[in-house]
């Protein structure tokens, strides 16, 4: 018994000091930051922003008003150059009272410069630092990123918490560090969030708010073009994860518009091998929603339901070409189609076709098909007050 | 050895009684003891000036107690000795009169006691132990004549509390009687809600000076001997001058002493008594306090409440899972809420971080010592609310809330989360139904916070690991005190982390050493099971358009 009593304090010491957890810090000696930017210095250095919360400034508990009143921010941007990012972030340090604390970096900038010149050297910087997350949204910003920093949307506390709840959001593909970095890894081409800067409009004191512009579009680590709009809609049926999006279509008969939303949809992607070269058969279900119906067509009439599903599935091809032609005239596997031939054909794709995959995706020969449903017509068929023919 | 001599002659020189007068033979009068057991080696002198002298020297001084010489009828002379108060006088005066007036002499004692005295409760004593436990418990001792053996007359009359509901343990739906500090009242209320004479109540005494009189119950053919034999033998080893609560023997008898769990059950009802027996699990019924012990008593039984048994069995089942929840928040909150803002900043949500963040930015101190504050706080409240009169009790109650709630967190001193997770905390403690096992969780919480503080969450399950190999090591009465999860008996399961419907409860349970596991005869249960109820089949209703059913497998 005394024995025991004696080892136990030694054994439970030994099991808590032993593997070194003792790096206690306290709540007020971190600065999280929770987003940072990183932008090309003409002279090739790197400049990396970051935006940390002022949490005395965020009406803490003492209750004393609002934090956000009389236009103070409750949040700071700081700035430092380097060789590379850690290094300017180290400098940064230097002026900081607090720690830099990145685990909760929820978005990461990236200037359109940067990215044009190649976003490799993120890639090392942000897996090596194990406070940083992979589930990270990655944003292009037109433009330098730290001016996208310091937009002041209006909703939201700051303005990369508008950032990431745009890229989350259900008409955004959710394009966070860890599918870029998959995607890089198996040397095919990434895509990510493009974003921008863009005032609000007709209002007596304009903001600056934050936008979606489309999808930056990688050739591996360097970006090459952007897709946009009717593009960006194209790629994401291509790449399989379609979101809440609106298409308008003009009723041929009488040149007026009807606007469905698409709300869901899937894509089946057949490779075919001939020889040397691979064709895609590419087969899209959308379902939509009719919301706007400005044409004569009769939502009470299955054959002009048919019609308006008709032009919504032409829309679909169109812009799905559009997003082919987009990539292949830049060679760029954005839609990630080389890993389904690996996985389709891996002997294929080990001997013949990956060295030259870039070749034969350029070439590559595509047959899209699109069959709309649409599933709900709203509250209403017809316009309230038109008169029954 | 010379340690053991030295407290014997300490505790002989603290139980030793006065020094011996000599009587006209040279023997002692009275006789020398030790311990009141001794004296009933002891017989009574064949004399009434003897035994009379001898009552005299032991109560002298004792302005409670009476002892009168008187004259029955025929001038024979006698002594009654009672202890004021204690007696009911009415029926000491009933009991004189009908001495007093007796018409055909005395024969003998066994005369009186089988003619003469309307009195129920007769005992003869004829030994001087028996006679003083006799008169010090509340019977009136008569001597008559010079014989060596006396009456002791049970005409008690006892103040006592009366029959009240039960503080600690009340309860929604259920009996609302609860023990009270008359022994002989508690095992009344235990026979009358078990009528059985397989019911058995041993009886012993504990303490060589309050001489506390204890019951040990049991169901014969039902509780397995060797653990009745094992509560009765580490009863008798208990040698203490007092017995002032069962908490005495609590100490004295669980396995492990220093352990914070509890392994005694204590229960002031007599329905969860009723219940433990049935169980075959063994009452320890103790003198002058309500509170009877339960052995054995493992850790899913801290946290069912005898309103499991009453209440419709899926309340209870929730009821159960939302202790077993808050038992855990109760031991771990504040932990887990200071090793993650000191050491995993990065396990929060972003918003949720900000939030506190915003809330600790003016705190002074660092997250353990404000929890710390507001813990030690928060049981000084407890306590100071325990002791106080109710009405002062409210008072504490609100300087508490305002104080540490409104004012603390406004001047800055600690933040509001960690009002909210203290508080939760609080809640979560009194969510135990067993106090004694709340206790134990109390007093682990500050194990937990301080483990939570130095070494974070791997702190924290390095002591939950330790606390886990502990529970599982304890016995209680050698049953394993996480059984029945562990050692896992699976039948029993059915009443551990739910409470099943009654008549789906057909054994008793199997991790407690018993010799009849039968509950009830399973037919009915078959038939609930089949029909999914009682279907009322002999019923008949105009309007019941209810087809018997028939055939049905």
């Amino acid at each position: 018994m005394i024995r025991r009593i004696v080892l136990l304090p030694v054994l439970i010491s030994l099991a808590v000091l032993l593997p070194g957890c003792w790096d206690r810090t306290e709540l007020n000696d971190l600065a999280f930051g929770i987003s940072s930017a990183v932008d090309l210095n003409p002279d090739g250095s790197y400049r990396v922003s970051y935006m940390f919360p002022l949490p005395g400034q965020m009406g803490g508990a003492s209750g004393g008003g609002g934090g956000t009143s009389g236009g103070a921010n409750s949040y700071y941007i700081d700035s430092e150059s380097g060789p590379t990012i850690r290094d300017a972030s180290g400098k940064l340090q230097k002026r900081m009272s607090r720690r830099l604390f990145l685990s909760h970096r929820r978005t990461m900038l990236i200037g359109e410069e940067l990215a044009k010149q190649g976003i490799e050297p993120l890639f090392d910087s942000m897996p090596r630092l194990p406070e940083s997350r992979l589930s990270t949204f990655v944003v292009v910003t037109k433009g330098p990123a730290y001016k996208l920093l310091n937009a002041k949307p209006k909703f939201e506390r700051f303005p990369v918490e508008a950032i990431r709840e745009i890229a989350k959001s259900k008409q955004s593909m959710k394009i966070n560090a860890k599918e870029m970095a998959l995607a890089l890894s198996l040397g095919s081409d990434p895509i990510a969030l493009y974003m921008g800067e863009k005032s609000s409009e007709k209002a007596d004191n304009a903001s600056r708010e934050i936008t979606i512009l489309g999808y930056a579009q990688f050739q591996e680590g360097r970006m090459v073009g952007v897709f946009s709009d009717d593009e960006a809609r194209g790629l994401m049926w291509l790449r399989q994860s379609v979101q809440t999006h609106a298409l308008t279509v003009t009723n041929p008969s009488d040149k007026q518009p009807v606007t469905a939303e698409i709300v869901n949809g899937t894509t089946h992607i057949h490779p075919k091998l001939n020889g040397d070269q691979v064709s895609f058969t590419v087969d899209i279900e959308a379902s939509a929603k009719v919301r706007e119906n400005f044409s004569k067509l009769d939502m009470n009439e299955a054959k002009d339901i048919q019609v308006v599903e008709r032009l919504i599935s032409d829309s679909i091809k169109k812009n799905v070409q559009l997003a082919i032609a987009k990539m292949q005239k830049n060679g760029t596997d954005s839609a990630q189609y080389g890993p389904i031939v690996w996985r389709t054909f891996p002997d294929a794709w080990q001997t013949k076709l990956e060295p030259k995959w870039r070749d034969v995706w350029s070439q590559a020969e595509f047959t899209v098909t699109a069959d709309t449903s649409i599933t709900e017509v709203g509250l209403i068929n017809q316009n309230v007050i038109r008169r029954s023919y | 050895m010379s340690r053991t001599s030295r407290t014997e002659g300490l505790l002989h020189r603290m139980l030793q009684g006065r020094k011996p007068v000599s009587s006209e033979a040279g023997e002692p009068l009275p006789p020398d003891y030790r311990f009141l057991d001794s004296l009933k080696e002891v017989p009574l002198y064949e004399s009434l000036e003897l035994n009379h002298q001898a009552l005299c020297e032991w109560f002298e001084e004792c302005s409670d107690i009476v002892v009168r010489e008187i004259a029955i009828e025929q001038g024979i002379p006698a002594v009654i000795a009672f202890v004021d108060g204690l007696v009911n006088t009415d029926s000491l005066n009933d009991a004189l009169e009908a001495l007093m007036v007796l018409e055909k002499g005395v024969e003998s004692v066994e005369d009186i006691m089988k003619t003469t005295l309307p009195v129920s409760q007769l005992t003869p004593a004829d030994n001087f132990g028996d006679l003083l436990l006799g008169i010090l418990g509340g019977d009136t001792a008569l001597f008559v004549g010079d014989e060596s053996k006396a009456i002791l007359m049970g005409i008690r009359g006892p103040e006592k509390r009366s029959v009240a509901e039960p503080e600690t343990e009340s309860v929604v739906r259920g009996p609302r009687e609860g023990f009270v500090e008359n022994l002989r009242t508690n095992t009344s209320m235990i026979r009358r809600k078990l009528k059985t004479p397989r019911l058995k109540m041993r009886s012993m005494t504990l303490g060589a000076e309050t001489n506390t009189s204890i019951v040990i119950g049991y169901m014969e053919d039902l509780a397995d001997p060797a653990m009745v034999e094992e509560v009765v033998n580490r009863l008798k080893k208990i040698k203490v001058d007092s017995i002032l609560e069962s908490g005495y023997i609590e100490e004295f008898i669980q396995d492990s002493a220093f352990s914070p769990f509890p392994q005694v059950q204590y229960t002031e009802r007599p329905d969860v008594v009723v219940a433990a027996l049935l169980q075959g699990r063994v009452a320890i019924i103790t003198d002058g306090t309500p509170f009877v012990l339960l052995v054995p008593f493992v850790f899913s039984q801290i946290m069912q409440a005898s309103e499991d048994y009453y209440e419709r069995f899926q309340i209870a089942t929730l009821v159960r899972w939302l202790r077993y929840l808050f038992l855990i928040l109760s031991l771990t909150t504040p932990a887990f809420y200071v090793a993650i803002l000191t050491f995993h900043q990065d396990l929060l949500p972003t918003t949720l971080l900000l939030s506190v963040a915003a809330a600790r930015e003016s705190i002074p101190f660092p997250a353990v010592v404000e929890a710390l504050i507001l813990e030690v706080t928060f049981e000084a409240l407890r306590e100071a609310g325990i002791r106080l009169p109710k009405a002062v009790g409210s008072a504490v109650s609100i300087l508490g809330a305002l104080v540490i709630g409104q004012s603390a967190v406004q001047a800055g001193i600690v933040s509001a989360p960690m009002v909210i997770v203290v508080s939760i905390t609080g809640i979560a403690s009194f969510t135990i139904p067993k106090f004694n096992g709340a206790i134990a969780v109390r007093m682990l919480r500050f194990v937990f916070l301080f483990a939570g503080a130095l070494f974070g969450v791997y702190g924290i399950l390095i002591v939950a690991l330790i606390m886990l190999g502990h529970l599982a090591g304890l016995r209680s009465f050698g049953v394993p005190y996480l059984s029945p999860l562990g050692p896992l008996s699976s039948a029993d399961l059915r009443d551990t982390l739910v409470r099943a419907p009654w008549w789906a409860m057909t054994k008793r349970p199997e991790f407690l050493p018993l010799q009849d596991a039968e509950r009830m005869d399973p037919e009915l249960t078959r038939e609930i099971a089949r029909h999914g109820g009682q279907k009322g089949k002999t019923v008949r209703h105009e309007r019941n358009t209810v087809e018997e059913e028939e055939g049905s497998s």
